[in-house]
């Protein structure tokens, strides 16, 4: 897998603390709080950032929330790029992980569901391989999927509520080689 | 846990403080794993769940829901066909292909190809049912022809033999017979 792109919250903290956030190389409208990762002012169906750089239509989004339970945010690939579209994973309610899909015009549509819950402990991780998805918390595979609604993208974050905090991002590709979910055609 | 497959309405419900469109009884749901195939932005999908027999009792007791054999190999027979392509049908899905001697697993394939070929329109931001199922694919706006196209290049889809003249319903059931041998990941499994 290629890495196009990490952040490990480890940067100066905002100064005053929701005054002057710090705008995150690479992302869009993503922005650093007191060394962690803040939405800012999402809303419902945004993305709340998106990776700036090229990214194969097949790749991942891991993350590391700081704050779980009743938090709606989460992981994102194949985000649209000018529009809320794209492929989110979220813990609202911290019974479920939820998957939904954005597309632009539209409210989020139900595509996924499984038994568990973000831990402050554990990477969050989505991948999008051709129609097939794969979710992870920690290293336990949660859920495989297919879904055929967005073909391209790039890896993001989504996030509802403005107490969705994120410590670590991690993006990529993935390469020839590696070892991969896909589910191979017929 | 046993998987099952519905053919299942769509709501709008508040999720996470917004309004979403998911499965109509997802709240009736107790398993570990629930997925959920929307065609396109029409209001039903395929839903695979892997919830006990008294939940999934609860779920089939709904007239608006259809359940599927637990045995996906199971094969259609006269009855069952008359029902399936009737239930089908209302729903505004193509179902005419449905055959006796079919496995319901074939019929399950076929459905979740359809419906991903509407997601993929979907996502271009389009709806590709604007003419009933029996109007020529020549009736659809030329950006819905073109998206589908596109979908159906996006999902290694052939449409050799789908012209202008060509109903929505034929168009959808090529693109669905395609998918006889294509397995369909849900719940974590291949089906």
């Amino acid at each position: 897998m290629t890495v196009l792109f990490t952040d490990s919250g480890a940067g100066g903290d905002a100064n005053p603390i929701g005054g002057s956030y710090v705008t995150l190389t690479g992302l869009i409208g993503l922005q650093r709080l007191s060394n962690t990762i803040a939405n800012a002012s999402g809303s419902d169906g945004d993305c709340a950032a998106r990776i700036n750089v090229a990214t194969a239509n097949d790749h991942y989004c891991k993350i590391r929330p700081s704050t779980v339970s009743n938090r709606d945010f989460g992981a994102m690939v194949r985000c649209q790029s000018g529009s809320a579209g794209g492929v989110l994973m979220t813990d609202y309610n911290a019974t479920d992980v939820e998957v939904y899909v954005l597309v632009a015009g539209s409210f989020g549509s139900f595509v996924d569901r499984d038994a568990g819950t973000y831990q402050t402990t554990s990477d969050v991780y989505m991948e999008a391989q051709g129609t097939s998805y794969l979710t992870k918390i920690g290293a336990s595979t949660i859920n495989s999927f297919t879904d055929a609604t967005h073909s391209t993208g790039q890896g993001g974050i989504f996030a509802y509520d403005s107490a969705a905090r994120i410590i670590n991002v991690e993006i990529g590709d993935f390469a020839v080689g590696d070892t991969l979910f896909a589910q191979a055609l017929t | 846990m046993t998987i099952r497959v519905y053919l299942m309405p769509v709501i709008e419900a508040e999720r996470g403080n917004a309004t979403r469109r998911i499965p109509k009884y997802l709240s009736l749901v107790d398993g570990t794993k629930s997925t959920f195939i929307r065609y396109g932005q029409e209001d039903v999908g395929l839903f695979i769940d892997n919830s006990s027999d008294a939940a999934s009792a609860a779920i089939s007791a709904n007239s608006d829901v259809r359940t599927f054999p637990v045995d996906l190999d199971t094969v259609v027979t006269n009855g069952p066909r008359t029902q399936i392509v009737n239930a089908l049908e209302a729903l505004n899905v193509p179902a005419h292909w449905v055959a006796n001697g079919q496995t319901f697993r074939v019929v399950f394939r076929r459905l979740a190809g359809v419906f991903q070929l509407l997601q993929n329109v979907q996502g271009r931001g389009l709806r590709f049912l604007q003419a009933s199922l029996d109007s020529p694919i020549s009736g659809l706006p030329a950006n819905v022809r073109q998206a589908m196209q596109d979908g159906a290049a996006a999902l290694n889809l052939s449409t050799t033999g789908i012209t202008g003249a060509t109903t929505l319903r034929v168009a959808l059931a090529s693109i669905g017979a395609q998918f006889d041998a294509r397995p369909v990941r849900a719940c974590g499994t291949e089906l």
